[in-house]
């Protein structure tokens, strides 16, 4: 139960971040709009390993949506979120350390390693960031378009949310 | 049962998963007016094609009942002109006699049947007694005269047409005041002869023929065809004038009936007029 409330109010503190900070930082310089910054991702990645797929779908899309609610875009942050809840399983079994993973344990820092966690965060993150965008854009007439802002907010997305583990270094 | 539960327990999550996706997608082109706009426009470049199709065959299956309403509008606009024609009363010798010649019907019909190759050409009429055509009325299409009601049954009704050996019309060059005969000699079905137009006539070339108002069948001034060639009659003291119809009859496929108000009146009278000489 009290494990239950930490992820509800991790998941408030981290919807209120994105969207009452980080939505209004704008790093945009001149006709260089490229930069948006998204940690609700790190959310989903902290889920627990063992959790049920149709859990991490449902909590997802409920995820999205309250993001979107405050980016007046509704249903686009969802997509990308339920999208990535998606993958998720796919992505730990494909970089699955030698010795498996621990029952009940959560990819953090301190359980799995920097690098791991690196690989883990970046693949979920860029493919987030990627889905996110094209259905922003919404029309694959501007490829350029979806790939610089993928990549340009991908790059301080990912930085932000390494920095987020290494400075609060949650335990589970 | 037991199968349908592994399967979802194995693909339930793939399941959801893309039932999400869909509502976040519908969500998306629902409530984001740019992703809408795309979304329509895109989905318009497929399905456009497609509906086009559909109503393409729609359109030709609606093509009769289509061409139908047409031909009632354009009966009514027929019977304005013409009556705004006869209304304005320019002819003076109209004027004079005060013969003021109102159609007072003009019924739309399609051709069910005809004959141009013969030597006595018909057309069946899909109209008859029931939907006004009387004895004796006019035919009339959007290029010109067509010819007379020759017999009529309940729905349907024979038309002699300008192409009939029988056949004859009394027709005016239009601004001129000579008058002549219309009648049908050649086998060509859009070329008519006009007869008994005087040698001091000055009628040239390319002068339009025009209905005489005469007849009782007609109304005046309803266009028939163009002169194409004059050639003096051999010992006569006529004309005889080869013209080019308007209309051809072989593409027909409505016309329309008139029915002229004083026309059974005037018949009436020169039928009681000859009975009495």
């Amino acid at each position: 139960m009290r494990n239950n409330l930490k992820y509800v109010v991790r998941f408030l503190v981290i919807v209120a971040v994105q969207v009452l900070l980080l939505k209004r930082i704008d790093l945009s310089y001149q006709n260089f709009n490229y930069i948006h910054i998204f940690i609700y991702p790190l959310f989903l990645l902290l889920l627990p390993f063992q959790w049920s797929k149709f859990l991490y779908l449902i909590i997802a899309f409920v995820l999205g949506l309250s993001v979107d609610l405050f980016y007046n875009s509704l249903g686009v942050h969802a997509f990308a979120s339920v999208f990535i809840a998606f993958l998720r399983p796919y992505i730990l079994r494909l970089i699955e350390p030698r010795e498996g993973y621990n029952k009940d344990s959560t990819p953090t820092l301190f359980r799995m390693g920097f690098a791991w966690l690196f690989i883990y965060t970046s693949i979920l993150v860029f493919i987030h960031h990627l889905v996110y965008f094209s259905m922003e854009v919404f029309s694959p007439q501007y490829p350029f378009e979806i790939i610089l802002r993928t990549i340009f907010s991908f790059i301080v997305s990912l930085t932000t949310i390494m920095l987020v583990h290494f400075i609060f270094r949650p335990k589970s | 049962m037991r199968n349908l539960l592994l399967f979802l327990a194995k693909y339930g999550h793939f399941i959801l998963f893309l039932v999400l996706e869909v509502i976040c997608f519908s969500l998306i082109v629902k409530f984001n007016d740019s992703q809408k706009e795309t979304w329509l426009n895109s989905v318009n470049l497929y399905t456009g094609r497609i509906q086009e199709q559909v109503n393409g065959v729609n359109n030709y299956l609606k093509l009769q009942q289509l061409n139908d309403s047409l031909s009632v509008e354009n009966a009514q606009l027929l019977q304005q002109i013409i009556d705004f024609k006869v209304n304005t009363k320019h002819n003076a010798f109209q004027n004079f006699e005060t013969l003021d010649t109102t159609i007072h019907t003009i019924i739309p019909s399609r051709v069910c049947d005809k004959t141009i190759r013969l030597r006595n050409n018909y057309f069946t009429l899909c109209k008859g007694e029931k939907h006004g055509i009387r004895k004796g009325m006019g035919v009339l299409s959007k290029d010109g005269i067509v010819g007379v009601v020759k017999s009529v049954s309940d729905h349907y009704s024979d038309v002699i047409l300008l192409i009939h050996s029988q056949s004859r019309t009394s027709v005016s060059i239009k601004g001129k005041q000579y008058f002549g005969n219309l009648v049908w000699k050649t086998n060509d079905h859009t070329l008519m002869k006009m007869e008994a137009v005087p040698k001091y006539a000055d009628v040239s070339l390319a002068d339009t023929v025009v209905t005489s108002g005469y007849s009782t069948i007609f109304p005046q001034g309803v266009s028939v065809g163009k002169v194409e060639s004059i050639n003096a009659e051999q010992g006569g003291n006529n004309y005889e004038i080869d013209v080019r119809l308007f209309n051809d009859l072989e593409l027909l496929e409505y016309v329309y009936v008139v029915g002229i108000d004083q026309g059974l009146e005037i018949k009436e009278l020169y039928s009681t007029k000859k009975k009495s000489n």
